[in-house]
């Protein structure tokens, strides 16, 4: 992990090199490369409302199979639970180690989730369940190239439901890497990696603990 | 009452920059402070917390980003950081800054007048109270998870496995040293606390916490809690900074947690090495002996004799020169470095089985024993590679270990995939030699321009370089030109 110069040179970086972008993002993004040393906030805020001018245009599939999307419990932690379970927490750490003692951490994980939208369209990084199954939370990591060490839990949203829900999906771009600051995103690192709109809490099917 | 360390401007541009990083969905609390801490001299350190103090109202507008520094705030116990944290809570209403700043209240190094500031603002809500006081016992389940987590003295049973193991460090140490210290902690799962040599001592001191502290600091903690044991006492002459050293210490920290819950050091390993034992990539690459032999550790000599004897086979290059892969590097340097480890002989058989080995798609580790038996660790244990069989009672050696440096015979090896700060290795990229990270420029190239015209050079050659520091890189591709 860079600072925010380093990090914002090399998304600009990721966006200018993905040869599935229009010819007008890629150019602008290599110009912004140019300016992130010396004025790397304003270029950060441009990179993202040029991931918001290029997004609408990058065309949506429906979704043709089971997905899963995978997080660690910080995440979780941070992003998933209900306020009430989340205050009775000082730290992610002490989460994981309390749900990883629990007999089903996964069905405690899933009494704790907020009802909220699931995930919002820019992190709704997804993967067709059936690569991840089986895996242990070290294979996923390794496979996955996820920054964060296991247990991982997963997010199994079954085709019915995703259908159901009115879900798409489409390639992940350059673009896409801005919101989680993926600097080393590469096209076609992870194979039959998808993104799409926001994925409602009715989309979940269930969740999965992989230590 | 000692004096606050007053951060420079450089330190705050640090802090922000740093702050400004991260994303809240992908990284962890203290993960991408590390770069950052680990650069800190003795007096930056010491003036980092008042750093972050200074930062935090920086991001107000930022909630996302406030939101990291302050778990990073807690997760370092930045007590320094309460005030900012009280007025930010105080002007935005925020009730997760509100508890982020009570937790820290708990430290006896924040001022009284702050901490009844904040049991006036938390008005009653017990989540808030129990962060502040030790006096305000549990009395529901989850304000008694609650309450071990902030008060872990009140941890009674070593082997209960649910909450982090608790490490208190005394801020009477080196501040650089303990800082870093501290993020690895962290990164190993377990809960950080700072004890100030000039406050009380509060009740930190149960079943499954250690402390690491200088010597008035034990006699300070035990006249406190007399039954505390003293093997959960580390008493370091100084805390390290070198990473063999701090590995050491994490080990001994790790160890006088037995029978409890214990630290995850695996986690603080290099995550990059499992992407490499993919038979399309482990068997990729194409270097020179000379290369070789720096990246192995063993002399060129050793490696003609392993190709005479027939143990290392060569990829044919049509024109007489001696190249190996990625597979050969690898096998070379574990002899290399079982050599350096251990006291006993160690065969040349664990050459041939690892020259042997093709790679694995599901390897999450790899291991040899000394008399050549390669193991593979698919997530679900050790097996032997060629028999299937789960090994009983085998000494191995991870490969892990083998990827990070080792002293041999008056020298030291680079790390294999992270030779340095900026410095990569990929068997599938530039023929797997040393690269600069995020860019396709070996090391021994920038090296080469070096020699001719020095940092000018540099930027002439490579203008999308910008200002990037480089040093590093040049420094080993000077070492892998050293041997050309």
């Amino acid at each position: 992990m860079g600072d925010v110069a380093t990090v914002t040179r090399d998304l600009a970086r990721v966006v200018a090199d993905d040869s599935g972008l229009p010819r007008f993002a890629r150019r602008q993004a290599a110009e912004l490369a140019g300016l992130a040393h010396s004025q790397p906030e304003r270029v950060l805020d441009q990179l993202e409302d040029l991931r918001r001018q290029v997004v609408p245009d990058l065309p949506l599939e429906p979704a043709e199979c089971d997905y899963a999307r995978c997080v660690s419990v910080v995440t979780f932690w941070r992003h998933h639970l209900r306020p009430e379970v989340q205050t009775a927490f000082i730290r992610a750490e002490d989460y994981r180690r309390w749900l990883d003692a629990a007999r089903d951490p996964a069905g405690v994980a899933r009494a704790h989730l907020n009802e909220e939208v699931l995930v919002p369209a820019a992190h709704s990084w997804l993967i067709p369940a059936r690569r991840i199954d089986g895996l242990s939370g070290r294979q996923m990591k390794a496979r996955l190239k996820l920054g964060d060490h296991p247990p991982y839990i997963v997010m199994v949203l079954p085709l019915e439901r995703l259908r159901a829900s009115g879900v798409e999906v489409r390639e992940p771009r350059g673009v896409d890497a801005i919101p989680g600051r993926f600097r080393d995103w590469r096209a076609g690192d992870v194979p039959d990696e998808r993104i799409d709109q926001d994925i409602p809490v009715a989309a979940l099917g269930r969740l999965e603990w992989r230590p | 009452m000692a004096p606050v360390a007053q951060p420079s401007p450089a330190l705050h541009a640090g802090v922000l920059r740093a702050a400004l990083a991260p994303d809240t969905w992908t990284h962890t609390s203290v993960g991408y402070l590390i770069d950052l801490i680990d650069s800190l001299t003795g007096d930056e350190a010491a003036a980092f917390p008042e750093a972050v103090a200074g930062v935090l109202p920086v991001l107000r507008n930022d909630p996302e980003r406030l939101r990291l520094l302050t778990e990073a705030a807690v997760v370092l116990d930045l007590y320094e950081a309460a005030d900012s944290l009280t007025d930010l809570a105080d002007g935005t209403g925020d009730q997760p800054l509100l508890l982020a700043a009570a937790a820290l209240g708990g430290n006896p190094a924040v001022r009284p007048d702050l901490r009844r500031r904040l049991t006036e603002m938390v008005d009653g809500d017990r989540l808030g109270l129990i962060r502040l006081n030790s006096g305000a016992g549990p009395t529901t389940a989850t304000e008694t998870v609650l309450y071990q987590q902030q008060w872990p003295g009140s941890r009674v049973d070593s082997r209960e496995p649910a909450l982090a193991p608790v490490v208190v460090l005394d801020t009477s140490l080196r501040a650089d040293a303990v800082y870093r210290l501290a993020v690895r902690l962290v990164g190993a799962g377990a809960s950080v606390r700072r004890l100030a040599p000039q406050h009380g001592v509060p009740d930190w001191f149960g079943a499954q916490t250690v402390l690491v502290c200088t010597a008035p600091t034990r006699s300070r903690v035990l006249s406190s809690y007399p039954t505390f044991p003293e093997g959960r006492i580390l008493v370091p002459e100084k805390v390290p900074s070198r990473d063999r050293e701090m590995a050491q210490l994490l080990s001994r920290i790790d160890r006088s947690l037995a029978g409890g819950p214990r630290l995850h050091l695996s986690a603080l390993r290099q995550v990059a090495v499992t992407a490499v034992w993919d038979p399309s990539v482990y068997t990729l690459g194409v270097y020179s002996l000379s290369e070789a032999s720096i990246l192995t550790g063993a002399h060129r000599s050793s490696m003609y004799a392993l190709l005479r004897k027939g143990i290392l086979s060569p990829i044919d290059s049509g024109g007489g020169v001696a190249l190996v892969t990625f597979r050969e590097v690898v096998a070379v340097r574990t002899w290399a470095f079982l050599k350096a480890s251990s006291p006993r002989r160690v065969s040349s058989s664990v050459v041939s089985a690892l020259a042997k080995f093709a790679g694995d798609a599901l390897a999450v580790s790899l291991g040899v024993t000394s008399d050549g038996h390669v193991l593979v660790d698919r997530g679900d244990g050790w097996v032997n590679v060629l028999s299937g069989e789960q090994p009983l009672g085998m000494e191995l050696t991870d490969l892990d270990d083998v990827f990070q440096p080792f002293s041999y015979g008056g020298g030291r090896t680079l790390d294999l995939l992270h030779a340095s700060r900026n410095t990569r290795l990929h068997p599938a990229i530039l023929r797997g030699t040393p690269y600069l990270d995020s860019h396709r420029i070996s090391a021994q190239a920038l090296a080469a321009v070096h020699r001719r015209g020095g940092d000018r050079a540099i930027r002439q050659c490579y203008p999308e370089l910008g200002d990037r520091d480089v040093d590093d890189t040049v420094s080993v591709g000077e070492r892998l030109l050293s041997q050309v």
